[in-house]
């Protein structure tokens, strides 16, 4: 199941804090424009940790986990 | 809703009453509750309608994550009520308004306070910075608030915004009558207080009417361009310089404060560049500017036992969530070297979390940086005087010394 847990953002709310970048520096980036990018949709075990902290760091509540 | 006798409205201090602010226990009060009534109601007429109280950083975070079950739209001041029909400050502005007509508002401001895009504004940050230090140094005293800051964030938004130098000591003026309403230092009550927002909302729509004549690279030349209403656009204006310029102000003076009574932490400070952005987070902590954010209840609800009714008015208490002991080791200790810091003083998460952060911090860092390598020892001889709210814990006079250079 954990196979293809994946990172949502939702784009409405994302300002680009680039708070997750420094927690999930694999799955998170933020582009030239200013914009966060999501480097890695489908989480290897090991990173799901990460992106949890990322979520519950993250100020605007943008990150969800979705397993299928 | 008639008044809800709690225990804790007998044995400790009432929230909604001015006085309590400037005589009260305040921090003996926030104790008392977060340990008994973590939701507790509290009435006064200097704060209208009487009001619940959530007081614990847990409490406060869950009610942010279920933010659809608190609107901001009926006013967030603590003592403005519907029936009041004042033009309360920021409404036409994001601070007063929901999910989704909120989204796609603050979408038009975001970005220009993006890390990015604050990052950009270092130097200019330091150059303000040092002229500011520059005009107090000789001196060997002076009130830190007048001379140092409450200039450094006025210049930093009014340069992003666009407001001319000529000009700033004119919003500077509207901001402090708006947000010192309940102070008799600084305002004359609810109705002169919405009267300077007023003020402050018709100058920015001048002041985009000027910019669609002669654009610069500023903020309001972005506002009406993008087809902003002259509505929508002094709603904006109003609250991006009422907030950049109130909050940071006192985040700097209890900034210094706290350095003052814990001497060790400036030292640590001063010798270690990478406990900066710890140590603004610290700050802002010890601070709370805004103390808390008040909102309405949607539709009737229950939380931790207590029935809010819907147009009930719920107050979060970022101060109290601030110095939760279940949260924070040692609260009212100043230590910049806590790792992490999970303070609320931007907000608890989700909408309306402050969209200013990112500068607050840079301009906190950058100041108390250039302020201890130019006059290393200056330190409060008093503590801060505090403006008469519930609300904002403005400082309005803080009284410093230093060796003169």
């Amino acid at each position: 199941m954990t196979m293809s847990t994946r990172a949502n953002v939702d784009w409405d709310l994302c300002e680009s804090y680039g708070v997750c970048v420094a927690a999930a520096p694999t799955i998170f980036d933020i582009n030239d424009d200013d914009d966060l990018v999501v480097l890695k949709e489908h989480l290897d075990e090991a990173e799901i940790p990460q992106v949890q902290d990322a979520m519950m760091r993250c100020p605007k509540r943008a990150i969800t986990l979705a397993s299928p | 809703m008639t008044a809800m006798p709690t225990s804790a409205s007998v044995q400790t201090g009432n929230l909604a009453d001015l006085d309590f602010w400037q005589n009260g226990d305040v921090d003996g009060t926030f104790a008392e509750l977060r340990r008994r009534n973590p939701v507790s109601w509290h009435e006064n007429p200097d704060s209208g309608k009487g009001f619940w109280s959530v007081v614990r950083h847990r409490d406060i975070a869950e009610l942010n994550d279920r933010h659809e079950l608190l609107s901001n739209r009926e006013g967030i001041r603590v003592n403005h009520d519907k029936e009041m029909n004042l033009v309360r400050p920021g409404s036409d502005s994001i601070i007063e308004m929901d999910p989704p007509d909120h989204t796609s508002m603050r979408a038009m401001v975001s970005k220009g306070f993006s890390p990015r895009a604050v990052n950009r504004l270092e130097d200019s940050i330091r150059a303000h910075s040092r002229a500011i230090i520059d005009g107090m140094a000789e001196k060997g005293r002076c009130d830190f608030v007048a001379e140092a800051a409450a200039l450094l964030p006025l210049h930093v938004i009014c340069d992003i915004v666009g407001v001319p130098d000529e000009d700033r000591p004119y919003v500077f003026e509207l901001t402090n009558r708006s947000l010192g309403e309940n102070d008799p230092d600084l305002g004359e009550g609810p109705e002169h207080g919405s009267r300077a927002s007023e003020e402050l909302k018709e100058y920015g729509r001048t002041l985009g009417e000027r910019r669609l004549v002669e654009p610069k690279d500023d903020l309001v030349t972005k506002f009406v361009t993008s087809g902003l209403t002259a509505k929508q656009m002094g709603g904006f204006f109003s609250l991006l310089i009422a907030a950049g310029n109130e909050t940071t102000r006192n985040a700097l003076s209890f900034g210094l404060d706290g350095f003052s009574k814990f001497p060790e932490q400036r030292k640590l400070f001063m010798s270690d560049p990478t406990l900066a952005p710890s140590a603004a987070e610290e700050v802002v902590r010890w601070a709370s500017p805004l103390m808390n954010m008040r909102r309405t209840v949607v539709a009737d609800m229950e939380f931790q036992g207590m029935p809010f009714a819907a147009g009930d008015k719920v107050v979060l208490w970022y101060f109290s969530a601030n110095r939760d002991e279940d949260v924070f080791a040692e609260p009212f200790n100043f230590d910049i070297t806590r790792d992490p810091i999970r303070h609320q003083a931007f907000g608890a998460g989700g909408p309306h979390f402050c969209l200013g952060s990112n500068l607050a911090k840079l301009e906190i860092q950058i100041f108390f940086a250039e302020l201890f390598k130019r006059l290393p020892d200056i330190h409060t001889v008093a503590d801060p005087v505090q403006m008469r709210s519930n609300q904002f814990r403005g400082v309005s006079r803080l009284d410093v010394e230093y060796t003169p250079c």
